[in-house]
This record gives C-alpha cells, structure tokens and sequence, in this order.
C-alpha cells in the first residue's frame, strides 16, 4: 500500500484487465484517474472505499495516475500495471 | 531762525524673497522628477538584463514575464519551482508538479519546462525513490500530450522507458 499524504492509500501495483481499490479520506468525493491523457472521474462511496476496473488502455508496465484535491493540495498515488501475460 | 530740510536716507528695499523660494523648489521638484525617471530606467536596465541572463542560461524564454503574474496563485507557485527550485525541492513536488500539469496546465511551456528538468534528472540520477515508476508516468504524460511544449520531454520519452 502507498499513501497519499493519509488522504488517499492504494497499492503500487494492480493487474492487467483487474481492479483497483483506493480508500481516500473523508471530504473526499471524487477520484481523479489517468493513464497520462485526459481525466475520469469516479464517484466516492460513503465508506470512503472506492474500487473500480484497470482502465482498458492500461497494459502491463502502464502507470495510472490517481488523485484526489484540487490545486496545491492533490495528492496522487501512481499504480504500476502489471502485465497477465507470461 | 531758518529751518533745513532733513532729508531721511530710506533703507534699500529687500528684494523680494519669493523668487529664492520659488527657484529651490523648482530645483527640488526637478531634482525628484530626476530620480523618479532615473530609478525607473534602471528598473528597466536591470529586469531586462534578468530576462536576458535567463535566456542565456538556456531556460525558456517565455519564463520572466509570466512569473510576474499572480492572478493564479497555484500557477504561479508551480512555476517558481519549474524555473528556480533546487533540482531536490523539484523532485519532491514532481508528483504534484507533474499531475496539475497533465490535469489543469496542459499547454504551460513553464510547467512543460519544469518537466524536462525532471525528466533529465531521473535519467542521470539512479538513487530517485520510485525512480522508474516516475519515469514511466512522465513519459506517458509526454506521448499523450499533443502541446507544442511537450516536444523536449517527447525526447526523452525512449531514455526514461529504459530506465529499470
């Protein structure tokens, strides 16, 4: 698991075609998620839980971007894709 | 018994102080117009001088005049670490320096400028925390970014996928 200065924890790797599981802090409303283009944005639950599908572009060795905050204070985890292939 | 005429000697009549008065303060008042005009054009001198050592030290040129504005706060904050952070301050933010430039500052040439810095330190430093994981998440913003800007960070993109 890595963090996101308490706000946002996930964990650094996820794989292909899988899903990832982020818990953000409370206030939080939404996440932001990319692989490096534009932004998606997935609604938090009241548990603070938020899991949701690898994104389809999000091959092995891809990196997705997810944060939460606006301006100064986002904060952002990076969670390396691992590929399913051998 | 014959009377003489007495004749009183007036004493000179001072000239009037007015025109003394008048004169110091228009050498006064040309003396401040004097300063105000020379401090303004050694302002000039001096910020033109900035812009160019800027320019000769290879950083955008772009960079002078933007930094001056502040009517967004976060920009101009990101910016200053872009252009005149130490490398290690740079790679502390980079996260954030790198998600607002991807998300909210696409076509910012500073930001893109602070980009490459970052870049260029992740390839020649091996001892960066999450060192390839960054370097893969740069070169991804880099490829998908379509702004003229990017083009220096694109060049890149090859070393920092090859980093392990």
């Amino acid at each position: 698991m890595q963090g996101g200065g308490g706000v946002l924890t996930g964990p650094a790797t996820a794989p292909e075609g899988g899903t990832i599981t982020v818990k953000v802090g409370a206030n939080v409303d939404k996440i932001i998620v990319s692989t490096g283009g534009p932004s998606k944005y997935i609604p938090v639950p009241e548990s603070g839980e938020v899991t949701f599908p690898v994104p389809a572009e999000a091959t092995g060795g891809t990196v997705v971007e997810v944060s939460v905050g606006e301006g100064l204070k986002r904060k952002t985890i990076l969670i390396e894709i691992v590929g399913t292939s051998a | 018994m014959r009377l003489e005429p007495a004749y009183l000697v007036a004493p000179k009549p001072k000239p009037p102080s007015i025109p003394t008065r008048r004169a110091l303060l228009i050498a006064g008042g040309a003396m401040l117009t004097g300063l105000a005009i020379g401090g303004a054009g050694g302002y000039a001198v001096s910020s033109a001088r900035r812009v160019r050592e800027r320019d000769e030290d290879g950083r955008n040129a772009s960079t002078a005049e933007p930094l001056a504005r502040a009517e967004d706060l976060a920009l101009d904050q990101l910016r200053h670490l872009a252009t005149d952070a130490s490398i290690g301050e740079l790679m502390r933010q980079s996260i954030l320096i790198l998600t607002l430039l991807r998300d909210t500052y696409p076509d910012d040439a500073i930001l893109w400028h602070g980009a490459e810095r970052i870049g260029a330190e992740l390839c020649a430093n091996a001892g960066i925390d999450n060192r390839r994981v960054l370097a893969r998440w740069l070169a991804q913003i880099a490829e998908r970014s379509d702004a003229a800007a990017a083009v220096p960070v694109r060049g890149l993109v090859a070393e920092l996928r090859s980093i392990r």
